[in-house]
């Protein structure tokens, strides 16, 4: 296994979040980084691309893979682990609605998220209201426990009269996550620390790198950290990949008849593309347009800020029928009152004095939510040129805004029966890219063309390459995605193992 | 090799870099020492007594002893002056002037010499004389002459400016002097040195004179008053005083006490102090003259200083709270490494009273890309600091439940005050049109010294 990064350094901070803030006076280097890494880069991203400890994570994706960028915020990770050292963690099953066309068998696929979901553990409910939505039929640990307000609303929804079918359509549940309630595996249960965000002591998180020790304890598992591939090219043993060590700038090679690229949407491209010698090509690139809003929940104004939460989602909802195409939304709430103040202080239309006395009031009785569209109301496009860059250019289908429209009326209409308002001005659509949810750049296809691949991975044009990451997944619902893909690689992984098997005893 | 401009000198290749420096155990001496040697200089002084700071010593007087030069050295900068301590004749000290060139002139080396803004040939003082005759004597064998105007700043090891620091430290209330306003151009002791090591490394602008101090006179009783507003700072008394007849008088009492005879001379010297035109050869040499303020602080320059003042107010706004050390530092730290540390420049009301800010900030969604130089950017870093430091957590948290009317009536009142502000803000425009007029007014008095 070529692994481009080394590992990311996580503080080991056991105290919760609550804590530290009201008792350590060094929490500084913590919250903002000994080199004030939270104030550097982008100041409207999402607020994990600014945890100090994972600036590391994010530095150098850019520049290594040589991206150009036009109305596309691209992020990625090289490290171990790669992304879901940063992820929210929220995880779904697709169905058959989402799969759609898609050539990917869909018993199968839920054979792998029953063996991804016993690995990994994820903690949820399937008796609510979204327990057929996030799948069914897979081995869940008992929920993270909200806390008081998530509770309160959660409480409230499920006093309310069913929304009916010309109501708001809205359905809320509990969130359902890759984060253990209880030990697993050798990893612990959520303490409700908080500290989801700059780190998990307790490994209640999940992260891939966990199976990478687990990886690294087998027999006949080679792996070489700090690699970075820039390209694989045919061979006469089937394939060159020629790599560059990351730290020493060292150039070397690999041959191998068979590769299994699991580079991420954009990295995996990239190698594809320059194999077939498709330069100057534009291949779309799907992500989830997203946004982002408050909820305040007047009659709890008055409470104090707790000294223990959850930093990932709690709740879930779903709005079905949105738009005239049938299609859904999801999204996730979060605790806000733990969250740092000047994120809220920054954006209110107010004097920062005023906001930080308001919201430091209001914040312990506030929520936040994000909301996930469909990746077809996305109209991005990769391009790799011919002297090895990769540009990628963003934009959004013209019928984005109108739908946010009558979304932002309909929750703000759902969460007002639930007794929460939605903060005027706060319904933000982020940038194109700032969802990090990318996929469908060698998409599986029935009848694969130049760079799709078939239902078992294999790129078409290139025998013994198979992409197992998101670039696979040609469909993008409202919904998680990463779940799918972990469970498409355990699909695929699996019938080449047995094939392979089958050969050798051959 | 390729030559290379460097304030209107071509610099020629350097050799082996041996400065030979005269009076280098003097104020100006100690600082140039200095920073030749960070420059890579290699520095041997001549004078009575070595110095620590120089590699090398030889031993030189101005009553005529004259050592063997070394051959590797490339400049001879001659700094020593009698003060009048020494009590060199006059004519001794211009030969050994006229011995120093010869001899730097047969070794092959360059020669720049030290003068003086009061260096004329009916100068007041044998000070003033005697530089005038050496000037000559150095332009005549091709040597680069600086005229610098009052140095000051720097550590205070001698010199008139150790003297006038002295003065405005213990005295509260001090002479005005006027009718006439002696005036002086004043150049920080590291401008100055930039300047002549600048000269050297260059083919030194041989056979003229150049001319270093502030563009602008300042009369010096606003240089006393800086001194004691930004280098003692002490608030002093100025009382207005003729000039001439206290220093007609001075002269006189000097004729019985030797020991005021020669603050009389330096009192009538500096009333007949002629203006230079300074703007042109400071350009030539390649430095820029820093603001008084700036150079009266001990380390040359109070940008950090009016960083952490500007820190201290945005911190105290934002938090309704005193400021405190620690953040206050992070916030210095944090403008030095983002915003390339220069200060905003508040205006002093809303440094005293920071709750104006409300009225003059412009809150604004953080825009895509790096932040910008701005009171708003540096309003949110401060906010971050503050929120990420322990003596302010009860400005963000709530650690008390409290029953909801309650809570409502705070937010009401806070909000009240937001309309308050918003009203405010029409006044706000005038202060933040105001101060950007200061601004660019001094960015363009001062230059890009900020």
């Amino acid at each position: 296994m070529l692994d481009a990064g080394d590992s990311v350094p996580r503080p080991n901070v056991t105290a919760s979040l609550y804590t530290l803030r009201t008792c350590e006076d060094q929490q500084w280097h913590l919250l903002l980084g000994s080199d004030l890494e939270a104030l550097r880069g982008e100041q409207d991203d999402s607020p994990k691309l600014r945890v100090p400890g994972l600036a590391r994570l994010f530095a150098g994706f850019s520049e290594e893979y040589r991206l150009t960028s036009e109305h596309f915020r691209a992020v990625g990770a090289l490290a171990p682990g790669g992304l879901s050292n940063a992820w929210g963690a929220g995880v779904a099953s697709f169905d058959a609605r989402d799969l759609g066309g898609s050539p990917i068998p869909l018993s199968e696929l839920q054979v792998s998220y029953r063996h991804v979901a016993a690995r990994i553990g994820i903690s949820g409910s399937a008796d609510d209201d979204l327990g057929e939505f996030f799948g069914c039929d897979l081995p869940l640990q008992p929920p993270v426990a909200l806390d008081s307000l998530t509770r309160r609303l959660y409480d409230r929804y499920k006093q309310k009269p069913r929304p009916s079918v010309r109501g708001e359509q809205v359905r809320l549940g509990i969130a359902r996550n890759a984060v253990l309630s209880r030990p697993h595996a050798g990893r612990f249960g959520c303490n409700h620390c908080a500290l989801c965000l700059y780190g998990c002591s307790r490994r209640a998180i999940y992260n891939a790198a966990f199976d990478l020790d687990a990886l690294r304890a087998r027999p006949g598992f080679v792996y070489q950290p700090d690699v970075f591939v820039e390209n694989v090219v045919p061979a006469d043993t089937g394939y060159r990949l020629n790599c560059r060590g990351r730290s020493n700038g060292q150039r070397f090679s690999f041959e191998a008849k068979r590769v299994i690229l699991a580079c991420g949407a954009i990295g995996t491209a990239k190698l594809v593309l320059q194999a077939l010698r498709v330069f100057d090509h534009p291949v779309r690139l799907h992500s989830q347009p997203a946004v982002a809003f408050a909820l305040w929940f007047p009659s709890q104004l008055g409470r104090a800020t707790p000294q223990e939460s959850f930093g990932l989602a709690q709740l879930s909802f779903m709005v079905e029928d949105l738009g005239e195409t049938g299609e859904y939304v999801s999204g996730n709430i979060f605790s806000a009152a733990l969250l740092p103040l000047r994120e809220f202080v920054q954006r209110a239309p107010l004097s920062r004095l005023t906001a930080r006395r308001a919201l430091r009031l209001m914040a312990p009785s506030m929520l936040v939510a994000n909301c996930f569209l469909s990746g077809a109301l996305s109209d991005h496009q990769l391009t790799v040129r011919v002297d090895g860059t990769v540009h990628l250019r963003g934009a959004y289908r013209p019928e984005v805004r109108s739908r946010l429209v009558g979304l932002r009326t309909r929750l703000s209409r759902f969460f007002r029966r639930c007794g929460g308002i939605v903060v005027p001005g706060s319904f933000t659509l982020l940038s194109p890219g700032a969802d990090i949810h990318y996929t469908g750049t060698v998409p599986h296809s029935l009848s694969p063309k130049r760079f799709q691949c078939h239902a078992n991975g294999e790129v078409a044009g290139l025998p013994g390459v198979y992409v197992v990451d998101g670039a696979a997944l040609g469909r993008l619902p409202a919904k998680p995605h990463t779940f799918t893909i972990m469970a498409n690689a355990d699909r695929i992984s699996r019938k080449l193992a047995e094939r392979w098997h089958a050969e050798n005893l051959d | 090799m390729a030559e290379k401009k460097k304030g209107g000198i071509a610099a020629s290749r350097i050799p082996a870099r041996h400065m030979l420096i005269t009076g280098a155990s003097g104020y100006i001496g100690r600082h140039l020492v200095q920073h030749a040697i960070r420059k890579g200089w290699r520095v041997t002084a001549l004078g009575r007594q070595p110095t620590k700071e120089a590699s090398g010593f030889l031993p030189f007087d101005l009553a005529g002893w004259l050592p063997s030069l070394p051959l590797d050295a490339v400049v001879l900068i001659h700094l020593a002056a009698d003060t009048g301590r020494s009590h060199v004749p006059e004519d001794v000290e211009i030969g050994t002037g006229m011995a120093l060139a010869d001899a730097a002139r047969s070794a092959g080396m360059r020669i720049i010499f030290a003068s003086s803004q009061a260096a004329r040939p009916d100068a007041p003082t044998r000070y003033g004389r005697v530089k005038w005759a050496i000037e000559e004597v150095m332009l005549a064998r091709g040597g680069t002459v600086i005229r610098p105007g009052l140095v000051y700043g720097g550590r205070e090891v001698g010199g008139l400016y150790a003297s006038l620091v002295e003065i405005v430290t213990r005295f509260p209330v001090l002479p005005a002097l006027r009718w006439p306003t002696p005036l002086v151009q004043p150049v920080h002791v590291d401008d100055l040195c930039e300047a002549i090591v600048a000269l050297a490394e260059g083919e030194a602008a041989g056979g003229r004179s150049i001319s270093l101090g502030s563009e602008r006179p300042v009369t010096f009783t606003a240089f006393l008053r800086a001194i004691g507003r930004y280098r003692v700072r002490r608030p002093r008394l100025f009382i207005p005083l003729p000039a001439w007849p206290i220093a007609l008088g001075m002269r006189l009492v000097g004729k019985v006490m030797s020991s005021v005879e020669p603050f009389a001379e330096r009192t009538i010297s500096l009333i007949r102090l002629k203006p230079m035109e300074t703007t042109a050869d400071h350009s030539l040499a390649g430095v820029n003259n820093r603001p008084l303020e700036n150079g009266l602080h001990p380390r040359g320059s109070c940008r950090r200083r009016k960083l952490a003042a500007e820190g201290a107010a945005l911190l105290s706004y934002l938090t309704a709270d005193r400021a405190y050390c620690g953040p206050v530092a992070r916030y210095v730290r944090a403008i030095e490494q983002l915003e390339g540390g220069c200060p905003l420049q508040l205006p002093a009301i809303v440094l005293r009273l920071p709750w104006l800010l409300a009225i003059i900030e412009r809150n604004r969604r953080p825009t895509s890309g790096h932040i910008k130089q701005s009171l708003d950017a540096r309003l949110d870093i401060a906010l971050a600091i503050a929120e990420t430091s322990l003596v302010y957590v009860d400005a963000f948290f709530v650690r008390q439940a409290r029953p909801l009317p309650v809570a409502a009536m705070q937010l009401v009142i806070v909000m009240a005050s937001e309309a308050l502000i918003q009203a405010g803000r029409a006044g706000g425009l005038i202060i933040r049109r105001i101060w950007s007029e200061q601004v660019r007014e001094r960015k363009n008095r001062l230059g890009s010294n900020a």
